[in-house]
């Protein structure tokens, strides 16, 4: 039997993990042939080299496209996703995918979105329809992919009337929740003596909270102040922070300084990258995660664990009651932090159940793939006045 | 019929937003376009996590699974 070629594209960890379980069912199903194009941060060794992890799940990749500007100024990511476009379209096109899957707003997204578009491919654009007001250029790029994308796979009500209020028909929107998800319900999580002793921590850390900090392109020139403030309030407060390295946006060299700054600390336990499985261990014996990453938006609340999200980035993202909003200021982000240890809070955040998913988003996602004659989806002749 | 499995999808059929009262024992929502294709998913999703067997919509089409009886019927042998 001939086999259907999926094609997917991925660029940072963070995306990856955000598909990886479909990815996983896909390749399980015989009817499915499942290949990745591997670019950006992926192939970076200063941001985990985390293509091996993907290598090592056992998915084939069909090209990897070195193609990271690795630098601090704003054009990179325009750059670096000029440079995936230009590689990427010739491999597409000799491959000839029945279907392109891509998710997210980062330069790989839309640069699957427009291949797709110009080759006549059907894509899926998953994570499609979320919305953030903090001005970054993610957001004006996630709905661009929506406008290119043939389907529309995504993980909230919300975002699915958003999509409509885009001008995008009813009938390619289907809400199948956060595939993100589907690992923090079936994954066998680590006890703490086991995460102390594989990450070699002697003392400290029986308690602990677990920090994601990314700068945004509108605030590059300041967010390791804002990085700094967080730093510091969880330092005076004694409290064991597993630290990540920020993603690959402007902005995110001094927050690497600042972050070298502590190495010696024993409050923090600084990393650039790790497998999904001790991620989810750390994160979900956290407890609580503070900075701006949307796992403590979309995430958290599956654990459940409070979430203090400082500034404005995930700002206008439907969020559940777990979820504080603070300042970048230090006294706002102390503030924060006390009340998240108030017993109210503390049993408010434990009885939320997560809005975006039950844990069975790749499943959904892989019987639509199943069962869906994407060809009807190809050309886009609908008239959003008439949606 | 009123065997536990069938009640248990008719739960999930009124989660999903379709009232016990609206199906008749030998309706195939499938085919009368009852559920929509999105509820569909859902609905064969909530059966393999429930009962842990494995429903694609060949077989649902194949063996007429949209009648809630005949599936209830169906997962009871798989489970046997």
């Amino acid at each position: 039997m001939k086999k259907r070629r999926i094609l997917a594209f991925t660029s940072i960890r963070s995306d990856y993990d955000l598909l990886s379980p479909l990815f996983n069912l896909i390749q399980k199903d015989s009817s499915l042939e499942l290949k990745i194009i591997v670019s950006g941060a992926h192939l970076s060794k200063t941001y985990g080299y985390s293509i091996s992890q993907i290598e090592k799940d056992g998915f084939q990749v069909l090209c990897s496209i070195e193609s990271l500007i690795d630098s601090d100024s704003k054009k990179s990511r325009i750059k670096s996703g000029s440079i995936l476009l230009q590689n990427a379209i010739d491999i597409v096109d000799f491959y000839k995918p029945e279907i392109i899957l891509f998710s997210g707003d980062r330069e790989d997204a839309i640069v699957a979105a427009l291949i797709g578009s110009y080759l006549f491919i059907p894509t899926i654009h998953f994570y499609g329809g979320d919305h953030v007001i903090d001005g970054n250029v993610d957001n004006p790029i996630r709905h661009a992919c929506s406008k290119l994308a043939s389907l529309h796979f995504v993980s909230h009500e919300l975002h699915k009337k958003r999509l409509i209020k885009l001008g995008e028909s009813p009938n390619r929107i289907f809400v199948i929740g956060s595939i993100a998800l589907d690992k923090f319900v079936s994954i066998k999580v680590h006890s703490i003596n086991v995460i102390k002793k594989h990450f070699e921590i002697a003392n400290g850390f029986n308690d602990f909270c677990l920090l994601i900090f990314h700068p945004i392109i509108n605030e590059s020139d300041v967010a390791y102040l804002h990085f700094k403030n967080i730093m510091e309030v969880l330092d005076e407060n004694h409290i064991n922070t597993f630290v990540s390295f920020p993603n690959t946006d402007p902005g995110n060299r001094k927050i690497i300084d600042i972050l070298n700054s502590y190495r010696g600390n024993k409050n923090f336990f600084i990393y650039r990258n790790l497998d999904r499985d001790w991620f989810l261990s750390v994160f979900r014996r956290s407890s609580f995660i503070i900075g701006n990453s949307s796992a403590g938006i979309m995430e958290a609340a599956s654990i459940p664990i409070p979430t203090i999200n400082v500034g404005s980035r995930q700002i206008g993202r439907f969020a559940d009651h777990n979820v504080i909003f603070c300042s970048t200021g230090k006294k706002d982000i102390a503030s924060a932090l006390k009340k998240i240890r108030t017993p109210e809070f503390q049993s408010t955040s434990s009885s939320v159940k997560n809005s975006y998913g039950d844990g069975t988003a790749s499943k959904k996602a892989l019987k639509l793939i199943q069962n869906l004659n994407f060809n009807n989806f190809l050309m886009k002749k609908e008239d959003p006045l008439n949606v | 019929m009123d065997s536990t499995i069938k009640l248990e999808l008719l739960g999930f059929l009124e989660k999903l937003g379709v009232s016990k009262s609206a199906i008749s024992d030998d309706m195939n929502l499938f085919a009368e376009g009852v559920i929509d294709s999105m509820q569909a998913i859902d609905y064969l999703v909530m059966i393999e996590e429930k009962f842990n067997v494995n429903v694609t919509m060949q077989i649902v089409i194949e063996k007429k699974l949209g009648c809630p009886s005949y599936m209830a019927k169906y997962i009871e042998t798989l489970i046997q």
